[in-house]
């Protein structure tokens, strides 16, 4: 699909909400971008540590434990340490929580797709141009 | 003088009885002078009369002057008491003054003395008849004071008692608007919320529509979604607009007859064209009839169908309707992710929680907050219980049990009658 047909690069989508969730996944399909999902916080973690997915796009209200909780579990983790996190949000006030600096990009429902794809495909890319670790 | 003062003369002798009297009525003008024979005669008039001295012999038969003196010092203090005792007679006077006599006059009578000591004797019984009369006119205005004074206190209580009762009213009312005041902020902001996921998913499928190499089956999911995702934002506006209806203390029924098997079909049935992905199963008997508000049972239906399809990618919903004693049990079981447990009590709960809370969410995932939650109010106004139970990775069930009324009278709205119990709807 890609000029440079590397590997296709992965994007988790932790999501609730099943039709959006697919949606997403037939977007980044659309970009030539494979889609993996989780449909709460414990199997975020879980996918996200046995996929080593490029991005997260990570829902702030996942049942289970909160899009919050799940960014501080993926930060503890070794293997998802530097994986750049896309939040996603209904509410509007998610700047406030201090939470949303540890992610790459915050964005708010309804998204903005040309901005949000854009962002995926930047940070997708960090993996191959490196991506300054963490001094955590 | 208002009144002419009035004197009692008592003695034995009619002779100097007579010469006193006359004497009296010529030295003293407006004098009223009346007489008595005896003692006891005396009495029975102090009694009943109101002298303003009493002239007595200190000797006479029967009972005498000092007797007379003692028994006019108990029945009247006031009224002064003068005596006439023989010529040097000192012993009966000493007797007479210690016995609480006004004065006593010896005989002969010395008349200047008599009327002088008479006149004051008089004039102090009328001073201490008019104090008396002012010392009881005063405690009479101090009682009408009082009393008075107790009224207006009664009153007064009575003011604060109802102002305490009018505050304590408007204290409920604020608090009550407060509450209504907060509900809304807060109904806004689960709006905001619950638009938000629909919104995205629709505009995902705009994006995806607009690129070239879009294939046929991406364009037919697309035609479901958008149907089903408009058909949710439909139902948030029709609960939005339930809940509007409300109001703080709650529902108000129309009851009406209503027959729940048909009303489960026909929701299956609209429920079904918004899914291809789902399998939706009823099991339920021919009809089952109850006094329920019909439009509102289809909203609690129409909502946990909604919910099990939202939150299900695929799968067999099965829905099952029991009669169990007197009660109507609907359950809505679905093949989904299941709830947390720690979440099954709370989801009935509005969704605004969330809002309290960054890091706890209470309800099951992506809007279904404001639908379970007038769910359940529409099943307890009806006298009912919804609950859920679910098996983490097992799926979710949806309990709703209604108490079965039937009124006589009611007749249900003629429905299409099947003939298989267990139906496959789609």
């Amino acid at each position: 699909m890609q000029a440079f047909d590397r590997e296709a690069k992965k994007v988790l989508i932790a999501e609730d909400d099943a039709w959006l969730r697919e949606v997403l996944g037939f977007l980044l399909a659309d970009e030539g971008l494979d889609a993996v999902e989780a449909s709460s916080g414990p199997e975020t973690v879980e996918v996200a540590r046995q996929q080593r997915p490029d991005v997260i796009v990570l829902d702030v209200g996942l049942p289970g434990r909160s899009g919050f909780e799940v960014l501080a579990d993926l930060r503890e983790d070794h293997s998802t340490r530097n994986t750049p996190i896309m939040l996603i949000s209904g509410k509007t006030n998610i700047h406030e929580s201090g939470h949303a600096f540890e992610a790459e990009a915050v964005f708010h429902k309804p998204l903005d797709f040309a901005e949000f794809l854009d962002k995926i495909r930047e940070a997708s890319m960090l993996r191959d141009t490196g991506r300054p670790h963490r001094i955590t | 003088m208002k009144k002419n003062a009035r004197v009692l003369v008592v003695d034995d002798d009619p002779g100097l009885l007579q010469a006193l009297s006359e004497m009296l009525a010529l030295r003293m003008r407006g004098l009223v002078v009346e007489t008595a024979d005896s003692a006891a005669d005396a009495l029975e008039r102090i009694g009943n009369t109101e002298y303003d001295a009493v002239i007595a012999d200190i000797k006479m038969p029967g009972m005498d002057g000092l007797q007379l003196l003692g028994r006019i010092r108990e029945i009247k203090p006031d009224t002064p008491t003068l005596l006439i005792t023989g010529h040097g007679e000192h012993e009966l006077a000493v007797q007479a003054l210690r016995g609480g006599a006004y004065d006593y006059v010896q005989k002969p009578i010395d008349r200047e003395y008599f009327v002088s000591s008479l006149t004051h004797a008089v004039e102090r019984h009328r001073l201490t008849r008019r104090v008396a009369e002012h010392k009881r006119s005063l405690e009479e205005q101090s009682r009408q004071l009082q009393e008075c004074l107790e009224d207006r206190m009664h009153e007064l209580r009575e003011l604060y008692r109802r102002e305490a009762i009018a505050r304590a009213e408007l204290e409920k009312t604020t608090s009550e608007l407060e509450a209504a005041r907060r509900r809304q902020r807060e109904l806004m902001s689960v709006i905001a919320h619950e638009l938000a996921n629909p919104l995205t998913t629709l505009r995902g499928y705009a994006e995806l529509l607009t690129r070239p190499k879009v294939s046929e089956a991406i364009r037919d999911r697309a035609k479901d979604i958008v149907l089903s995702e408009t058909s949710r934002m439909e139902r948030l506006v029709q609960d939005l607009v339930e809940d509007a209806n409300a109001g703080p203390t709650g529902l108000s029924l129309q009851l009406g007859a209503c027959d729940l098997a048909a009303l489960l079909r026909e929701q299956l049935e609209i429920a079904s064209s918004r899914s291809r992905r789902h399998r939706l199963l009823l099991d339920a008997p021919d009809r089952l009839e109850s006094r329920c508000d019909t439009a509102r049972i289809a909203q609690v239906v129409a909502n946990l169908l909604a919910n099990a399809i939202k939150y299900t990618s695929g799968g067999e919903i099965h829905v099952v309707l029991r009669r169990e004693g007197r009660r109507a049990h609907m359950s809505f079981r679905d093949e989904g992710p299941g709830i947390p447990p720690e979440s099954l009590s709370s989801i009935f709960q509005p969704r605004v929680q969330l809002h309290a809370s960054s890091t706890r969410r209470r309800t099951r995932p992506g809007g279904a907050g404001l639908g379970l939650s007038i769910a359940r109010d529409i099943v307890e106004a009806h006298g009912g219980r919804i609950w859920a139970e679910s098996q983490p990775g097992q799926g979710a069930t949806f309990h709703v049990a209604l108490p079965i009324t039937v009124q006589q009278g009611d007749r249900p709205s003629p429905r299409r009658r099947t003939d298989s119990s267990l139906q496959l709807i789609r």
